[in-house]
Formats: C-alpha cells, structure tokens, sequence
C-alpha cells in the first residue's frame, strides 16, 4: 500500500512538476522567443518599406539636381542684374555711357540713396535714379528704350520733357529711373 | 553452437552408429531422432543497467527448492547463482519458506520478475479431447467446462489452471483440438503466493513443473515422430510421450534415482512378490523376463518398465498405436547405463541418453536448466497479483512514460526553443543589415531632401526675381502714344509723366481724388493752324490718346489762341489708370 502511494505520489509529482515547468519554460523562453521574432518582423517590413521609399526617390536625385543646378544658373542670371549698394558707381558709369554713344547730354545725375524706398522681401529694394539730360528726342526715346538692357537693369518710372528754346532741335529731359538694389543685411 | 552432446559413453552404445546415420537424413524423417536446437546463453550481462532484467526462478519439486537468479538482457540470459534446498524428511515446511525467504531477499530489492513452477502430487495434467465445433473457440470457457465434465473433484473457483496445446487430430471424421491441461488446488499455490507477498515479490508465472519440463525439453530438442523421453527425477520420474513429434502425453512415475539405489540394496526380492501396481499379465511377462535376464540388477527398474508398458497400452487404446521408435533419457550419472541397458533389452528399441555439455547451463545448475526462461506454453494467471500490486505496476509504468513523454516534450520545446533562437539571430542580422542599408539610403536621402528643398527655394527666389525685372513699360508706352501720334501740324513743348502727387498736377486737381499711386499725363503744345482746324485736330488727337492710353480722365484744361504768338495753344490732363 506504501509503495502504491509512493507511485501515486511520484505521479502527481511528475503531473504538475512537468506541467509547471512546460508552462513557465513556455511562458519564459517561447512566448518571449515570439514576441522578438515579431518585433523583428515588423522592423524588417517597415525598414522594407523605408527603403523601398528611399529606392523610389533616388531616382530622381539626378532630375533634382539638374533642376537646382539649372535654376541656380537661372538665378545667378537674375542676381547679375540687380546692383549692390557698391556697384552704384558702376551703374551710373554705365548709364552715363549709354548716353554719351547716343550723343546725349547728361546734366545732372543724382541717385536718390536718402530717399526711402519701398523695402521688397529678401533684401531687395528699388533705388530711384534722377536724371537730367539734354539731347535729340528721338537720341533720348532711344536711350530711354535701352536703359533695362543695361548690364544692371534700370527703368524710367517718370519723365517731363521740355523744348529747349535755346536750343533748337534739342530737348531738356528730366526723368526718373529705377534700378533694384540689394542691401545687404547684418548677417551677409 | 551445440549445447547439448552425445558423449563418448553415447558414443560407445551399439545403435549410436545407426542414430548417427539417422540423424543425417531428413527432420521429416519417421524414424527415431532428435533435431538439436541452437539455444543461446550469455556468457556476461550486457552492460547497460537499465536495459536489465532480473528473474528469479524458484522451482519446487519433490525433492529440492532450486532457486535461480537470472539476468535477461535482450533474448539472452546470464545466470547470477543457483540455490538449491532438499526436501529431504527432516526439513519441515517452514524451513523451506525460511529458505526462500532468505534466498529471494536480497533480490528482492532489484524489483525481479518471478517465475515458479511447482511439482506437487495435488497438481495433476490431464489430456483433454475438445471437438472442433467452429475455427474459433473459447479456450478460457471450454477448458474448465470440459475438465468439470471429466474430473469431478475440479471447481473452476478453487482450481487454478494451465493448459499446452497438444495439436489437432481426428477421430472418426470428427475433428479434435487435443490440449494439455495442468490443475491445482488453489492453496497449494496460496501458500507460497503468501511466502513471496511478505517480500513484496508477486509470482508473474506459477505453475506446473510438468509443464516446464516440456518447454524445457522442446526449447533444447526437437523430438521427432514417435518418442518417449524420459526425464530421472531423484524421487518421480516423467515420462512425455510424443506422437508424431507430438507430445500427447505426461506422466509420473513416483520412482526415482533414490528409488533405484534403494531397490538395488534390496535386488534379492523378487519384483513379482513386490506389491507393486503391475497387472497380472504384465506379471507374467517380467517373470519370463526374469529368467532371461542375465543380469540380476534389472529389478530395480520394473517398476518404471510397468509404466511404460502402460503409456504404451494407453497409446494403444487411445490413438491406436503403440510403437516408439526410440526411447530418449536424461543421463546424469553413470549408474544410468543400467537402466539404459535394461529398457533397449526389454523393448528392444533404441534407447539414447541424452548429456549436457559442460559449456551449458544444464552442467552448471544441473537440473535448473529446463526451467528458465521459456514460459512462452503458460497461461498468465492474474489472480495471482495482488491488486494493489497491479495498480502500482501500472502506475509505475504511467509515471515511467510520463516521464519520458516529459522529456520528449522538453526536448522538442528545447529544440523549437533553439530554432527560434537561431531564426531570431538571423532576423536580428537581417534588421542589422537593412539599418545599415538604410543609414547609408537616408544620406542620399539627406541629399535629395536637400536638393528638393533648395529647388524650392531657388525656384522662389527666380520667381521672385523675375517678377521684379519684369519691367513695367508704362512709361515708354505712353511716351510713344503721346509722340508718335502728334497730328503734323501740331508741336509739343512740355510732356510730363508724374506721379499725382507731383506739383504740376497741383492746380487740375480738385484735392479730392486720392493721388497715391495713380500717375498723371501733362501734354502742353501748340499749332499753327486756324482755331477751328486745330480744335479738330485736337479732338481727333484726344480720341487717339483714349485708345491708346488706358485713361481715368483726359480733358483739355487750357487752349486758347496766343494772339501775341499767332498760334493755337493747349493743355491736356490725363490720370491713367
């Protein structure tokens, strides 16, 4: 009867000792196994996605670069016609030469720096050019059509033309003109 | 290998020379032979323990208790030790069962399986005779009900019982299954059940040593057609009676090797005036013998000569034939030769001993050899077991396969455990490898995004700059408007083109028009034509400038004709839009 209960004993031992340790080896290491194999998985499927992305848009790594680099010639372009506060002297020279091949007398030129101007974005700003000149009509409208082909682009804005009776075949001619002008801020 | 040999003393018997040549002809031979078995012992218990079994055999015969430890590993058994206890008449019953209980002991601890067979004159074998009613029979329901029918004392609930089928034969037309059929009291049993229950030993087997000598005999020969083998007991001697290698027949003889020496002390009484169980016709013939005999020494084995005649009468009478071809006998000592002597001149047939080799077991153990290890003819008895007994095997063996269903099962948790692993290190490489793939995508990645933003930038900035050089052409538009669209006899002297705000415009101006950011056009001139004619020219001019001049007003403000100067003067003020 003593042995019987032994096996008896032995049996219940074996049942719950290989029950508990299937479930607490299952619970520790196969559950936990799961749970990184899936965290894994996921990383893989989103790392594949990421890179499927990435795959996409390095295709067009060449076509952006050729666009910046087309627009940077575009707008290196652009700046070119836009005077610094130091090419001021240049642009009068420019225009005063414009005038001279066009046998066109400059009397007075006077770049408005102390008058405000309209403050664009970026910098940017007009400066208004006074000008008076003395010359042929058809010189001077001729002039006047040339001035925004001037390496720093420059307009007429106003203009009051005036017979010179002292003169004649001449025209006294006062206008204003525009040139953009980048200031340079505190940073540059 | 050959275990069992004929020896020189075999060999120096007249007929060994035709036995020999018997032997060589074929097993389905009639003649008289015997087919010797290869029959394996081990020679060491394998070496793995829990591969091992231990069987303890205890044999009770008449005469001794043997008591034989045996371990079986695979189809082999190795003999641990023999023990054995005679019976002779000073020992009392409860120095055997002291015996066994200190033989069986210390074996007990290794968990044996126990095997007994018992010879007792209250364990009797009978043939039963069963006719072949159908191909399938109910052995288990026939064998008591037949033996109910021809032993009266039998009670299927005190008897316990055995059985060897013998084969089928017919009779008649009438087909029989023919079995050999051991019965015993069931204390007889009890009372060693009892002894073996106190050392926690339960018998697997236990039963006939009739029986045992039978598988005994046939798992070392083979007898073939008609033979008796003779098995010299020290007090009872079996004979087994084969018919057509058949063994139709046990039976007891209570003479032995005892008996013959005691008789042989006392040769000088004549066997007719023994009291003996001879028939009297039988009588009659051994006196005739006994005249014949030249050897007075014959008389010892009469008795047994008279059994054999019996078995022979019985053959005759039951099957219809009585011949054997040879007689077979277990030789175990020289006094044997005798009796070997006297049974071939009697019968006049062959009569070969039969000896174990000195490599057998049989030699070793000397008259345990048969009994081991072939309980394949025994009919398990479980109401032997107790069933507490029972209960705790199958427990045990439960517990055994839990456990190794456990093991199974951790292991192949061990192994998925180790296969997850190894599929996790190879996830684990593979994120490794698309992290690094994508660091170094993210860098080009940087790049462009770097790029796509300066694309954007610059596109803004050269929209930006473009919009600002675009030039507005009012000014020059309107200069041409105004210039190129003079009438002939018209001459301009002042044009202005000013902001509203400038003093020119002053005095057109009601002061009401809000002039900040709107432009103004003063055209002064004068014409030398009539006052009427110029006023049309002037009109027509007017309407020339509102086509080409998006205007708010135009109107003449002064025109008058300058009597000093002879000529038409105007003013005309324009707002453009």
């Amino acid at each position: 009867m003593n042995r019987l209960k032994k096996q008896i004993q032995w049996l219940i031992f074996i049942l719950l000792g290989s029950i508990s340790s299937l479930s607490i080896f299952y619970g520790i290491f196969i559950v936990n196994n799961n749970a990184k194999a899936q965290t894994l998985q996921a990383q893989i499927t989103n790392y594949h996605t990421v890179i499927d992305y990435f795959n996409q848009n390095t295709h067009a790594l060449e076509h952006y670069q050729q666009s910046v680099d087309s627009l940077t010639h575009i707008k290196d372009s652009l700046v070119t016609r836009i005077a610094t506060e130091d090419q001021l002297p240049q642009v009068l020279e420019q225009t005063a030469r414009l005038f001279q091949r066009q046998g066109v007398q400059v009397l007075a030129a006077t770049p408005d720096v102390n008058r405000p101007a309209p403050v664009q974005t970026n910098g940017y700003s007009q400066l208004p050019l006074n000008w008076k000149i003395k010359g042929n009509f058809l010189a001077i409208a001729a002039t006047l059509e040339q001035l925004e082909h001037l390496p720093i682009q420059q307009w007429p804005v106003t203009w009051q033309f005036q017979r010179d009776l002292k003169t004649p075949g001449k025209v006294l001619v006062e206008f204003q003109s525009r040139i953009w002008l980048k200031r340079k801020s505190n940073n540059e | 290998m050959e275990k069992l040999t004929f020896r020189h003393i075999a060999e120096q018997l007249p007929f060994a020379e035709k036995r020999r040549r018997r032997q060589d002809e074929s097993c389905e031979s009639t003649e008289a032979s015997l087919q010797i078995r290869p029959f394996q012992w081990a020679r060491k218990p394998g070496k793995t323990k829990w591969f091992r079994q231990h069987i303890v055999h205890v044999d009770v015969s008449p005469e001794t208790i043997s008591i034989v430890h045996l371990i079986k590993t695979g189809n082999s058994y190795y003999p641990v030790f023999v023990s054995q206890f005679s019976l002779t008449e000073d020992k009392t019953p409860s120095d055997a069962g002291k015996f066994i209980q200190e033989t069986v002991e210390p074996i007990a601890e290794l968990n044996p399986r126990l095997w007994v067979t018992m010879q007792h004159p209250a364990i009797n074998v009978v043939e039963l005779m069963i006719p072949k009613i159908s191909d399938e029979i109910d052995i288990e329901t026939a064998i008591p009900l037949q033996l109910q029918s021809e032993v009266p004392e039998f009670n299927k609930d005190d008897y316990l019982w055995q059985y060897v089928d013998v084969g089928d034969f017919e009779n008649e037309g009438i087909p029989y299954y023919r079995y050999l059929v051991a019965f015993s009291p069931k204390e007889i049993i009890e009372q060693y059940v009892k002894i073996f229950a106190g050392l926690s030993v339960h018998p697997e087997i236990m039963f006939s040593r009739q029986f045992i000598f039978l598988s005994g005999i046939e798992a070392v020969i083979r007898p073939l057609s008609n033979n008796l083998i003779i098995e010299v007991g020290n007090k009872v001697t079996t004979l087994f009676v084969y018919q057509n290698g058949q063994a139709v027949k046990i039976h007891e003889v209570p003479v032995g090797t005892q008996t013959f020496k005691h008789q042989r002390s006392q040769f000088s009484i004549p066997f007719e005036d023994s009291d003996l169980p001879v028939e009297s016709s039988l009588r009659s013939r051994f006196q005739a013998a006994k005249k014949n005999m030249e050897n007075p020494r014959v008389y010892p084995y009469l008795h047994l000569v008279a059994e054999i005649h019996k078995v022979r009468y019985w053959l005759k009478q039951t099957i219809g034939d009585n011949a054997f071809q040879a007689f077979f006998i277990n030789f175990k000592a020289d006094e044997d030769v005798e009796l070997i002597q006297c049974l071939q001149t009697i019968f006049n047939i062959p009569v070969l001993p039969i000896i174990a080799s000195e490599s057998n077991l049989g030699s070793e153990f000397n008259h345990a050899f048969p009994f081991v290890g072939f309980p394949c003819y025994l009919r398990k008895n479980p109401g032997l077991v107790p069933k507490e007994v029972v209960w705790e095997e199958r427990l045990k063996k439960t517990n055994l396969g839990l456990v190794a269903i456990f093991i199974a099962v951790f292991s192949g948790m061990m192994m998925y455990h180790m296969h997850q692993q190894k599929h996790i290190k190879s996830l684990q490489g593979e994120v490794n490898k698309l992290q690094n793939t994508v660091i170094q995508l993210g860098e080009k990645n940087e790049t462009l995004r770097e790029l796509m933003i300066r694309k954007s930038v610059l596109r803004k900035e050269v929209r930006f700059l473009q919009n600002i050089l675009n030039v507005p052409e009012d000014a020059l538009n309107y200069l041409y408007a105004i210039t190129q669209n003079i009438p002939q006899s018209f001459q301009l002297t002042d044009v202005v083109y000013e902001s509203l705000t400038h003093p020119v415009f002053m005095e057109f101006l009601s002061g009401r028009e809000d002039k900040q950011g709107e432009y103004g056009i003063l055209i002064k001139g004068y014409s030398n034509l009539p006052v009427v004619s110029a006023e049309t020219q002037l009109l027509k001019y007017m309407d020339v400038l509102k086509t080409n001049v998006p205007y708010k007003i135009i109107k003449p403000v002064e025109r008058n004709y300058n009597v000093q100067r002879q000529r038409y003067e105007f003013t005309l003020f324009m707002v453009v839009k």
